[in-house]
């Protein structure tokens, strides 16, 4: 009886459910969480540089993101370009709408300026050119995310693979443009030297790093205070309650969409006129997906996104710096941050469950004497004497 | 204080010796002893949210328990899984079918079976004293002959033989694994004569979701008996069934029972205690409170037992006031994706100051009903007209969205079946709850908070609802106070019309008292209470009219008063059959069969 | 000419093929893997790895024997990718966090792992390793359409069907199959039912990323003769869609692959090559066929072409 002797073992811990994780707790385990990423990335660093990796590691973190002015003004300016792009995604998240075609929304946005650019770029006043890229990008991504959210609404059509398509749809679509603007046949986009946004203070990225910081406290207010944030959670939480209100589902998921659209479609003015000038296939640089992420760590909630923005993009860039120096290549960071998420995702293990260890008190397979069995259990008189 | 049973002199089956379990801070079940015999049939009696299931689940692996010791046959166990429960061969019907819907019958109950046992070691072991046993008998036969040379060669080759057939043995194993892996067209030989051994009349090649709730039901039965269980929990088996159906069970439980079998049945329905078990084990608050035999229980007894004190378990009803035509449905008619006809030309009245009952086997088509009149849900045919108090102009509501319906001045309120889905938001807390239906007020843009935190605390004042504060999310309540928290909101909306699907069920007693309470308060408001309910006591005792549907179809509209169990158990499927012979010609022979058992 | 465009297409197709089939069991046993992008990136760095190792281990592209290269490049490909089924099956089955997420941020460290491994390692030699695995049945100089068409292809073509073959009818035909069905569409059944939910929850998730991983192998050293291509978890993802494509069946998914293949490969063969913007603007065709089909079955949806029932969903056998 090989079975009997091995299910007669207690299992060595087993899983509990907790619902009241103290605040502090759940915290504590977040931030322990980081600091075990950042650790394990200086010892992979460390293993692969022979030692001498390990203090460097953290060294660079820092300077790779403080180290010089240019840096710091880096580090922000990409903090607001992953935040922006994380804040386009939260709208559609938050009502389970998996978009994961941010990638190819901001992309459109970006072309949507560059094709003001090049039809409209010094033909009419910067500020007018500017405020016409301003809608027309915003056009452009609302097209590529309303286009799912109407399937999405009308067929329950899988939006996840219908974005992710529509991602690749947008490269391709860039890279035709991209043929047709540039007959040399280099495919690369120059400089261009229309439509740039204003310096502030002599510096480039300061009027992003603004508008993001207004949009994210604009989306926390929708969010938490207007009816059209309390309309999209209730949609999100549940369908069926919402029908059962009398919201239109439909409607809900589209305007919801267009507000997603929108922003991503302003991502893209501030990337193609606010920080590159340019626009090729790969702008985004993965961050469509990133993004996705950095929301879903923030628990959708803007404020908590821009605190997972710095935290990503301070490790991203931190990270890139120390494959700088110890010639790791550019996509060591890639792993670092990899890393990084796989421990954060996985943190919310401690916070949801509790695991209980076998208690040695009880000695096992002892046998109990055989009792009368009556003993145990009380009778009826005695109860309801 | 000793004192035994009858049932005593069978020996013990299971012994559970101090279990408790906890979730969270929610104790379940606290320090709980049960003894259950072989060949009897146990009650577990409690009320909902007595930890019953949950002890029951640490028999079948589901759970495991924090403290206590488990005893199967006298031998101390560890129930890890459903594995390990099968193992001891413990099986349990839980109370929402373990089914996957797209597999037939067959496939569910073969689902998880294991290989017979066939290990390599042991036959080879057997192999080898067959052999050994044989050359003896060789040697002594040929003891005469030139004894050296034949020894040599047989053994030689007997050895050779062995030893091939003992390295086979592995590939033996293996295929004996793929054969047993394979599924044939034409599998399940043995579950059908499980099934016939029982006499169950089904058909097992139906995909699940075409099945009726009792046929799922006898699909997990056979399920549970084919894996070999002697000990059989039941978990609330009557609650879907009608009276007959219920008859037609209790008669297959006490075959089972003849045949050796331990069944334990959970339930909180005593008049069943009383006619099926040989003894009760009555749970409160998670602790074993006492277990008696039925042949010295009554049913007051049980009753305090259960609640903790004397209670009077009448339903008052008062004669309606005020009875006029509130809302009048005509031959509506859905069909819904599938395919399945789910109302068919369903006619009544609903009328102010009365509670109409509504009563069924699930899924005939009660929520569709309640789902078309709350404008979720667009019927191909018929009419819902809305006959406003103060003789005002009648509304037809058909194909409106609850939207329109609303915005016609329809105060129609609705406590749906499926509370935390679609009445509540389960992540929300009880504010953000409270606004669902009163968001749209006031400001263009921003949300209003204030009014729907002082209804809030209204409700939990009122209403006595358990709950840490106003900013908790529903989902952490017990279920009565859901329930609270969602009738409070749907009463203070002052209906005209009160609709509310199941609206006890999984509550305790109290709770479901504040329920029938508040039912019967509106309904002397004048307001027109349809109520669906599962247990019809409760439907006979509580409503004015009770309305039987059967498969989308109304069979029947009784008066309360003087309509019994057996007569509304008879309409729940008066034409069931009619019906599924016009849907499917091939099973005309068996339901024939059936209406003769 | 459509001979050859079917032949490439053909081939090309192991590598959706690869995806698919790997994706599809582990989306059969409800956990949705976004990460298998990245997992067919790993097993890409995998074989860099491998060759690379097995190279420097011989001493030299010269002494290399076709049987221990390949054998050390497959042997590395799966542990790789293994590797990768293990952190999402740690994750999403053993922690239970989101597998959504779990996927992406795993598809992020794939590619990035296959980038650093790839410009890491030396890589001459490898167009010998690919040889091996590019090596056909022997035809004739002047193949005839049999030839071309059925018999022209390396190892990884044929392992890529014959896998997709044998995973088709373990799902549809035999118990473990009927198990994982289960605890795709209804763990807390299967659990009841005495089937282990998390054990095979684990083997579906772990042998399909390792079926994927093979997908990477098969684009850097047959596809590519042994050139490293950083853009793999685009195929992974045309993978992924393959899947709900196919409706879950692998031996769809054959067929499927092909016509994926044929619509990515479209550009190469139609149009002019003098004007690059209209060769950009067929490579769209694929995504937009895939969109297309998309919508078109989720309007006429029916009850076997559903996904599984608990797909993308965590199972915790003690939820309240």
């Amino acid at each position: 009886m090989k079975l009997n002797a091995k299910s007669g073992r207690e299992p060595l811990f087993h899983i509990t459910k907790r619902t009241d994780v103290p605040k502090w707790l759940a915290w504590t385990i977040r931030v322990g969480a980081v600091v075990v990423a950042l650790l394990i990335g200086a010892i992979v660093t460390g293993g692969l540089t022979g030692g001498s990796g390990f203090g460097l590691f953290f060294k660079d973190l820092f300077l790779g993101v403080f180290g010089t002015p240019r840096r710091i003004l880096n580090f922000f300016q990409n903090t607001a370009m992953m935040l922006i792009i994380a804040l386009a995604l939260a709208p559609a998240f938050k009502m389970k709408f998996w978009n994961i075609g941010a990638e190819g929304q901001v992309l459109m946005g970006g072309l949507g300026c560059v094709v003001c650019i090049q039809y409209l770029g010094g033909k009419i006043p910067e500020g007018a050119l500017i405020f016409i890229m301003f809608l027309v990008s915003m056009a452009f991504g609302v097209g590529w995310t309303v286009i799912p959210a109407i399937f999405k609404a009308q067929w329950n059509t899988n939006e996840t693979l219908f974005t992710l398509m529509m991602n690749y749809i947008a490269m391709q679509l860039v890279a035709v443009c991209i043929y047709i603007w540039v007959p040399s046949g280099s495919a690369v986009l120059g400089v261009l030297p229309y439509g740039h946004f204003p310096q502030i203070g002599g510096y480039n990225y300061i009027l992003n790093i603004i508008l993001v910081t207004v949009i994210m406290a604009v989306l926390f207010v929708y969010f938490r205070f207007s009816k059209h944030g309390y309309e999209l959670t209730v949609v999100g939480e549940s369908v069926n309650t919402a029908k059962y209100v009398g919201i239109n589902v439909k409607r809900v998921i589209i305007r919801t969409m267009i507000l997603s659209g929108v922003l991503c479609g302003f991502a893209g003015l501030l990337l193609v006129a606010g920080t590159n000038y340019t626009l090729a296939t790969d702008s985004v640089q993965g961050r469509g997906f990133t993004a996705i992420l950095v929301a879903w760590l923030g628990k959708f909630n803007p404020f908590l996104m821009g605190g997972t923005s710095l935290l990503y993009v301070f490790i991203d860039q931190g990270s890139t710096q120390t494959a700088t120096d110890l010639g790791l290549g550019g996509y060591y960071a890639d792993i670092i941050t990899g890393i990084f998420f796989f421990l954060v995702i996985a943190c919310e293990f401690f916070i949801n469950y509790k695991i209980k260890f076998r208690s040695f008190r009880k000695k096992q397979g002892d046998v109990l004497p055989e009792t009368p069995v009556e003993n145990t259990e009380k009778s009826a008189e005695e109860v309801t004497a | 204080m000793e004192k035994t049973y009858a049932a005593s002199g069978k020996p013990v089956a299971i012994r559970m010796q101090g279990v408790s379990k906890s979730f969270g801070e929610v104790v379940a079940n606290k320090d709980v002893n049960l003894t259950v015999y072989e060949g009897e049939i146990l009650s577990l009696l409690g009320e909902n949210g007595s930890g019953k299931t949950t002890l029951m689940n640490m028999l079948s692996g589901i759970y495991f328990p924090d403290e206590g010791e488990i005893f199967v046959k006298g031998k101390p166990v560890v129930i890890r899984s459903p594995r390990d429960a099968y193992h001891n061969r413990i099986g349990m019907v839980h109370q929402h079918f373990k089914l996957v819907d797209l597999f037939t019958g067959i496939d569910n109950i073969i689902l998880g079976e294991e290989m017979p046992k066939f290990s390599v070691r042991d036959n080879a072991r057997a192999m080898k004293e067959e052999a050994h046993a044989a050359r003896y008998v060789v040697d002594s036969d040929d003891s005469s002959a030139p004894v050296k040379t034949v020894r040599d060669d047989e053994t030689a080759k007997g050895k050779a033989k062995l030893a091939a057939k003992i390295a086979a043995l592995p590939l033996v194993k293996f295929f004996k694994r793929c054969k047993f892996n394979w599924l044939p067209r034409s599998r399940g030989g043995r579950v059908r004569a499980v099934a016939e051994k029982y006499g169950f009349d089904i058909n097992l090649n139906q995909k699940v979701y075409d099945m009726s709730v009792s046929e799922k039901q006898t699909v997990e039965i056979i399920k549970v008996l084919y894996r070999g269980a002697d000990i059989l929990i039941l978990d609330e088996p009557t609650a879907v069934l009608t009276p007959q159906e219920t008859e037609k069970l209790f008669d297959v439980l006490r075959a089972m029972r003849e045949d050796g079998k331990s069944i334990i049945i959970i339930t909180h329905k005593l008049n069943e205690v009383m006619e099926i078990s040989d003894r009760v084990a009555v749970l409160r608050k998670g602790e074993h409170i006492a277990t008696v035999n039925t042949a010295d229980a009554t049913i007051p007894m049980l009753t305090e037992l259960m609640v903790g004190h004397k209670t009077e378990l009448n339903i008052e009803r008062d004669a309606p006031e005020g009875v006029e035509d509130r809302l009048v449905v005509e031959g509506l008619s859905f069909t819904d994706r599938e395919g399945v006809k789910k109302m068919d030309g369903v006619s009544f009245t609903a009328r102010s100051g009365e509670i109409l009952g509504i009563a069924g086997i699930a899924g005939s088509g009660q929520r569709e009903l309640l789902e078309t009149i709350a404008g979720l849900i667009r019927p191909e045919s018929g009419a819902i007209t809305y006959l406003p108090p103060e003789g005002g102009k009648p509304e037809n509501l058909v194909r409106k969205s609850p939207e329109q319906i609303r915005e016609l001045g329809v105060r129609l309120s609705f406590v749906p079946e499926d509370r935390l889905g679609m009445g509540l938001v389960g992540n929300m807390d009880i504010i953000d709850n409270m606004m669902l239906r009163s968001y749209r007020r006031g400001n263009f843009i921003f949300l209003d908070r204030k009014n729907p935190k002082h209804l809030a605390e209204d409700i939990i004042r009122d209403l006595e609802v358990v709950t840490p504060s106003s900013h908790t999310p529903v989902r952490r309540l017990s279920g009565g106070n859901v329930q609270k928290v969602l009738v409070g909101r749907e009463i203070a909306a002052a209906p005209t019309v009160l609709m509310a699907a199941y609206p006890v069920r999984g509550l305790d007693i109290n709770s479901s008292y504040t329920i029938y309470r508040l039912l019967n308060e509106q309904k002397k408001r004048g307001v027109a209470v349809i109520y669906v309910g599962e247990d019809l006591d409760v439907l006979v005792e509580l409503c004015d009219r009770i309305m039987v549907i059967c498969a989308g179809q109304v069979t029947g509209i009784v008066d309360g008063k003087t309509a019994t169990k057996e007569e509304i158990g008879l309409l729940m499927t008066l034409i069931s059959d009619e019906h599924k012979h016009d849907a499917d010609g091939k099973h005309t022979a068996k339901e024939e069969d059936k209406d003769e058992a | 000419m459509f001979l050859t465009y079917l032949q490439s297409s053909i081939r090309l197709s192991a590598v959706f093929l690869f995806g698919a089939t790997g994706e599809t069991l582990t989306e059969k046993s409800g956990n949705l893997n976004l990460g298998t992008p990245g997992i067919m990136c790993m097993g890409g760095a995998g074989c860099v790895l491998g060759a690379s190792f097995y190279i420097s281990m011989v001493g030299g592209v010269q002494n290399a024997s076709p049987f221990g290269a390949i054998l050390t490049t497959i042997l590395m490909t799966l542990i790789f990718s293994l590797l990768g089924g293990l952190i999402y099956s740690f994750i999403t089955i053993t922690l239970r966090c989101n597998q959504n997420v779990t996927g992406l941020a795993l598809t992020t460290f794939g590619v990035g792992l296959l980038s650093f491994c790839g410009g890491r390692v030396d890589k001459t030699g490898f167009s010998t390793i690919s040889d091996y695995f590019t090596r056909s049945f022997p035809i004739s100089a002047d193949p005839n359409w049999f030839e071309t068409l059925f018999l022209s292809y390396g190892m990884l073509v044929y392992i890529a069907i014959i896998l997709a073959i044998i995973v088709a009818i373990v799902i549809r035909k035999t118990r473990v199959g009927l198990n994982l069905r289960a605890v795709g569409e209804n763990p807390a059944t299967a659990d009841a039912a005495g089937v282990s939910v998390t054990n095979y929850k684990y083997g579906a998730t772990l042998i399909g990323s390792m079926i994927a991983g093979l997908g990477g192998l098969f684009y850097i050293m047959d596809q590519r003769y042994g050139n490293i291509e950083y853009t793999i978890d685009s195929f992974g993802w045309l993978a992924v869609a393959l899947v709900i494509f196919t409706v879950w069946r692998p031996n769809w998914a054959i067929l499927g692959s092909i016509l994926f293949s044929m619509l990515y490969l479209l550009s190469s063969y139609v149009g002019d090559s003098s004007f690059p913007a209209q060769a950009a603007a067929i490579k769209m065709v694929p995504y937009l066929v895939t969109t297309v089909v998309l919508v078109v079955t989720s309007i006429v949806s029916r009850r076997e072409s559903q996904p599984p029932a608990s797909l993308g969903l965590t199972y915790f056998r003690e939820e309240r």
